[in-house]
């Protein structure tokens, strides 16, 4: 008796656990950001709203400045852009989390790999415009080896203090 | 030059102390805070650049902001700007670590404790403002408006000006403004009836004699001297200019030089009248400019018929080598070697700073040394001593009594008063910035006076020695925060404007003292005081020279030549349409300068009586006319330049060495004590890091048996301090030195090194009123404990 | 390949230590506090050394910055056990931090004591977090840090080359000690390339390096001051 009182103890408890762990996946972006929507319906294309992608270190995540060019109305059905217009009408910005992170030892800039490496958006982080959910987890694991491998096969300096620093 | 390894480990200090392992918790290891892995993780990290200009000394350096995602990152020098062509000096890297320091004001403060314990209960503006509005209300009901005392810093800024039309407004003459190089202009104020501090041509002179001017490491604009001496030196400038370094001590600034001469502390007079008596006697002054534009040099009779002695027959039968070698220490061979390399050098100059000029004889020793220039004839002349002429000041510079160079430093008779408990004097008091417990001698008579003072407000961005003493504690925004303007540096031979712009938006809750002052003003019923905000003082006084259409704004493409060929033919290198135009160029670029030397009018420089140089100085004589007493008794002497043997250099069996005082580049004032930075790099000549040290000469240190980092108390008559030793091969014998800035005293914080103000004796120059900072006495205990 | 290398005027130079604090603030270099800076654990890639010559009152003294010299035959790279100091193509000694496993072999080995311990973690204020250079990493307890020529700058100069199609402009890419030096006394460039300032300056009769006799060939040259 004692054991099947506990394995239902166990079972609740798992549950919880499991229904915390959907929620705050839910709820890791601080908006349900659908990528697809925006490239397939609103025709924009990456450099749109990563407007540094080209031109910078960073390629930018978009905020308020970017998402209230268009998104200014109130009057909609969809909770996700009421999240997104609020921000906009109450100047805070949208607290996103950043996935794709590279260590601050290593040197690494967007428009070394796009401009000048000619890489396509979708070789570190996927086929972004097919996602209807915003990232929570990196595409690939960035680490040293994955970095390697692509810069030996396009025969790209391997000199560690290229990146390091 | 020979180094070997082991000199390389002796200065690291590894085999001093030896790099021990161990006391290391394993926690500590590959650990690194979270916050700082962090830190860049969000933002487009855009890089952007604001100019301003560094207020942690007066030497007016332009700098350039780095801010990433609009956060300042690091300050660099401006490189557009005339002062410092984009260098800066280690204490200005220490910016970034202080605007963002913990210990910052973040509101202002009410005391809670006693006074100086450092115990504090945060109020608001409003609350604060109203509590010295109605004080000041209270003063000027029952007509004490005297009693209103404000002591400012000087740092060439314009909110001293904008404090000054307050206090006019307000109706006390008692804005006192700390003038740390009126000894560089008094004697130009004596001879010629000059305001203002001259400018030395150092660049085109062939010989230059500093009289203990440490200039690469403190006022009036450190930056730009180390340019200067770097410039000096390079030989690829085909020829070489001799720099001739008296002092006691081998400064930074004396190493620099082609030649030191060990010279005894506060003789300096002496040694200036007897190059005086070379160039006398070898009649090799010239001639021309003494006979026709100097007054006093021979005898000479007066309207009462009274004949005075003149400035030849004084120096000829008195200063004679051979007299003054004793009294100074140096050779008699060098001094006439000096003053005869000095009179044959096609262009030449002397001039002389605080290791000569802080002296109880300072007035009359820097004098001295002005004189040689009008020997040598280089007043107004390329390769001497220049004049530019002062523009664009606010009018309230005019009428300010704070700007009488004479009158200026009156410091101790408002302490006399106070001491003397006569309460009429002081109610309240006012300090802007400004830390005399820490920076001025007598600490002690300071702790006391504040004692007696019934209402203290300190305006700051630190607690500091002063402010812990303070009722009340108005935060003040660092300097990267706030609005003001730079006026020309003195002894800078170009007039120059630089705007203080704010690079971020204040961190805490602090407010720059021009609106400060509009709210008292608001508050107090001070109908005449017409601002609106600070802002609105700042822009009208830049409009006067975009008005002017005078000079330039600083940019790439606008050098001296330049600037003067366009002039020449009447054009201006720019024009702006609007102010508003004018305006933003000048924040962009960061200052605004006029290169154009006002040269071909040689009698606008003398402005007093005679119209010529003075050797006897009708302008002093008419100021202290009324002071008849002092006028009889002294009167031969008085009104000219000579020696005043200072009581501190009598045998004294007690206190048997000399103690001088030194300042730090990185750390200007105790300004950046604070700095971590600061703390592990001024000390990189003595490696006593986050300490304080005295250097001494091996022979001292050997009647001791001292070793580099020993423990000695140093004893004068004013107290005592325990600090450790560093030998050294470059000081006279008998004289000790120990550097400026470190020992704040703030009860609840660490207390690091020691500060030599504590045992400083205070004399002081009865002309200037200037405090010495070479006149103590001190003797040597060797002690093993009480040493951190 | 450009081989970088560095020429100090000590006769400009004035000993006013800009460099130092130029190198602490732009690398982020820890503060170490007075306990571990009184057992000598200060940290300065860029030192300054001062040196008494003479006795009273004929005495010099003169001031002179010190880098890591980046050595041609550098003794602290054969040491490593984990490759994390070596050579690179352009004559830089790096020190690749994360590789670093803390052993300061090649602080023995180093005859010119230019590389330093991290004894503990860095440790600024938080308010200051957000205000360390973004360019650099900070580095934790336990490795061995030095003067990396700034290598971060020439990361960003090589970039801006390569998009502007063009060769990286003699100094484009200055360490910051060369950058802020008040008198111009530290020359940075390409000592490969017969038409730069440096190498103009290291044909000087006043040129000399460090230890010359122990065959390290250093690549930052001093120009001795002429008397």
């Amino acid at each position: 008796m004692v054991s099947r009182r506990k394995f239902y103890l166990f079972l609740f408890v798992f549950l919880l656990f499991l229904g915390i762990v959907v929620w705050a996946q839910k709820n890791f972006q601080p908006v349900q950001y659908n990528h697809k929507l925006h490239v397939e319906d609103a025709g924009l294309s990456c450099t749109d709203c990563h407007v540094n992608v080209e031109t910078h270190e960073r390629a930018s995540i978009p905020n308020i400045a970017v998402c209230g060019d268009c998104h200014d109305d109130p009057e909609t059905d969809n909770a996700e852009i009421k999240k997104v217009v609020s921000y906009v009408q109450e100047e805070s910005r949208i607290p996103w989390q950043t996935v794709h992170r590279v260590r601050d030892y290593a040197y690494f800039s967007h428009r070394r790999h796009v401009t000048l490496g000619q890489l396509e958006c979708e070789t570190c982080h996927g086929n972004v415009s097919a996602r209807e959910l915003p990232f929570e987890k990196p595409y690939v694991e960035i680490n040293m080896s994955w970095c390697i491998d692509c810069h030996e096969q396009r025969a790209v300096t391997t000199d560690c203090y290229a990146c390091h620093r | 030059m020979e180094i070997s390894r082991r000199d390389f480990l002796r200065l690291l200090g590894v085999t001093a102390t030896g790099a021990t392992v161990g006391a290391l918790g394993a926690g500590t290891v590959f650990s690194i805070p979270e916050h700082l892995f962090q830190r860049i993780s969000d933002g487009p990290k855009i890089e952007s650049w604001k100019t301003s200009v560094c207020s942690l000394c007066p030497g007016g350096c332009g700098i350039r902001v780095r801010l990433i995602d609009g956060i300042p990152v690091r300050i660099t020098g401006n490189p557009l700007h005339p002062i410092n062509r984009g260098a800066i000096c280690p204490l200005a890297e220490a910016g970034i670590e202080m605007l963002y320091h913990p210990k910052r004001l973040k509101n202002p403060l009410k005391r809670s404790g006693a006074r100086g314990e450092n115990k504090w209960q945060e109020i608001s503006w409003e609350e604060a403002l109203q509590t010295v509005s109605e004080r000041l209300n209270n003063l000027f009901r029952n007509n004490r408006n005297n009693a209103f005392h404000v002591f400012s810093q000087n740092y060439n800024n314009y909110q001293n000006y904008f404090l000054e039309e307050f206090m006019f407004s307000f109706g006390s003459e008692n804005h006192h403004v700390e003038n740390r190089i009126a000894q560089w202009a008094l004697p130009v104020l004596a001879s010629q009836g000059w305001n203002r501090v001259p400018a030395y041509d150092l660049l085109n002179s062939d010989c230059i004699l500093n009289f203990g001017a440490d200039v690469l490491d403190t006022e009036p604009s450190p930056v730009r001297y180390n340019q200067i001496y770097g410039a000096l030196r390079n030989p690829g400038n085909n020829r070489r200019t001799d720099i001739i370094h008296f002092g006691a001590q081998l400064s930074r600034t004396a190493a620099m030089s082609s030649q030191w001469i060990p010279t005894r502390p506060g003789t300096m007079a002496c040694l200036a009248l007897s190059i005086a008596y070379i160039m006398i006697r070898d009649r090799s002054y010239d001639k021309g400019f003494v006979r026709n534009s100097t007054f006093g040099f021979k005898d000479w009779t007066d309207s009462e018929g009274i004949t005075h002695k003149g400035f030849e027959s004084l120096v000829t039968g008195n200063y004679y080598p051979e007299r003054v070698s004793k009294i100074c220490g140096v050779p008699a061979e060098k001094i006439v070697k000096t003053a005869r390399r000095f009179a044959a050098a096609e262009k030449a100059l002397a001039f002389g700073g605080e290791q000569a000029v802080n002296s109880p004889n300072g007035f009359y020793t820097s004098w001295a040394i002005y004189c040689l220039n009008a020997l040598k004839g280089n007043l107004d002349k390329p390769g001497g001593v220049l004049f530019p002429s002062p523009v664009f000041e606010p009018p309230v510079s005019e009428k300010s009594p704070a700007y009488d160079f004479l009158k200026r430093n009156n410091f101790e008779e408002i302490i006399g008063n106070v001491l003397a408990k006569k309460p009429e004097v002081a109610d309240t008091i006012l300090f802007n910035r400004f830390n005399p417990v820490f920076n001025m001698p007598a600490r002690k008579n300071w702790h006391q006076v504040l004692q007696n003072i019934p209402f203290i407000i300190s305006y700051t961005s630190f607690i500091d020695d002063t402010s812990r003493f303070a009722d009340l504690v108005l935060p003040a925004p660092f300097f990267l925060e706030d609005l003001d303007l730079y006026k020309t540096v003195p002894s800078i031979e170009f007039n120059h404007l630089t705007v203080q712009q704010p690079v971020v938006d204040p961190l805490y809750n602090t407010r720059g003292l021009g609106d400060i002052l509009i709210l008292l003003a608001k508050q107090t019923d001070l109908n005449d005081f017409k601002w609106k905000s600070y802002e609105q003082f700042v822009k009208s006084n830049a409009e006067s020279i975009y008005l002017s259409g005078e000079g330039s704004i600083i940019s790439e493409s606008t050098d001296r030549s330049w600037i003067e060929f366009l002039k020449r033919r009447g054009w201006q290198p720019f024009a702006y349409s609007t102010f508003d135009e004018f305006w933003d160029v000048l924040l962009e670029k960061g200052g605004w300068w006029n290169p154009i030397y006002p040269d071909g009018n040689t009698k606008r420089i003398f402005r007093n009586k005679s119209g010529k140089f003075e050797f006897f100085s009708q302008t002093l004589y008419d100021y202290f006319s009324n002071d008849k007493g002092r006028a009889e008794e002294e009167f031969n002497l008085a009104f000219v330049p000579h020696y005043d043997p200072p009581a501190f250099l009598q045998e004294n069996k007690v206190f048997p060495y000399s103690l001088i005082v030194f300042p730090q580049l990185s750390n200007y004032n105790g300004t950046g004590s604070r700095s971590g930075l600061v703390q592990e790099l001024s000390a990189i000549y003595s490696r006593e890091f986050w300490n304080s040290w005295v250097e001494i000469d091996p022979y001292t240190a050997g009647e001791f048996g001292l070793n580099d980092g020993d423990g000695i108390a140093l004893i004068s008559a004013t107290g005592r301090i325990p600090v450790r030793v560093k030998i050294v091969p470059t000081l006279m014998p008998g004289v000790l030195a120990m550097p400026l800035g470190q020992g704040h005293e703030i009860p609840g914080e660490e207390k690091i090194g020691q500060n030599p103000m504590e045992i400083v004796d205070k004399e002081i120059d009865s002309v200037s009123g200037a405090y010495s900072l070479i006149s103590t006495r001190v003797r040597i205990e060797k002690i093993s404990s009480e040493l951190s | 390949m450009a081989k970088w290398g560095m020429v100090i005027d000590l006769n400009k130079c004035t000993g006013c230590a800009e460099c130092v604090a130029a190198c602490k603030t732009e690398n982020n270099i820890a503060i170490v506090g007075k306990e571990q800076s009184e057992m000598g654990r200060t940290m300065l890639w860029m030192d300054i050394l001062t040196l008494y010559e003479g006795k009273y009152p004929d005495v010099k003294v003169r001031y002179l910055p010190r880098p890591c010299l980046h050595c041609d035959n550098p003794p602290c790279i054969k040491v490593c056990p984990v490759r994390a100091t070596y050579k690179n193509e352009e004559g830089i000694i790096a020190q690749v931090f994360p590789q670093c496993i803390g052993c300061r072999y090649c602080m023995a080995a180093c005859p010119y004591t230019v590389k330093c311990f991290n004894w503990t973690a860095p440790d600024w204020p938080d308010e200051m977090a957000a205000a360390l250079n973004p360019d650099v990493s900070a580095r934790p307890a336990g490795i061995v840090e030095k003067c990396t020529f700034c290598i971060h700058r020439l990361q960003k100069a090589k970039e801006q080359a390569a998009v502007e199609k063009r060769d990286i402009r003699p100094g484009e890419y200055l360490p910051a000690c060369a950058e802020s030096c008040p008198t111009r006394a530290i020359s940075f460039g390409d000592l490969d390339d017969p038409k730069s300032e440096v190498s103009g300056l290291i044909r000087s009769p006043r040129m000399f390096r460090l230890l010359e006799e122990i065959g390290t060939e250093p690549k930052v040259y001093y120009l001795s001051e002429s008397e």
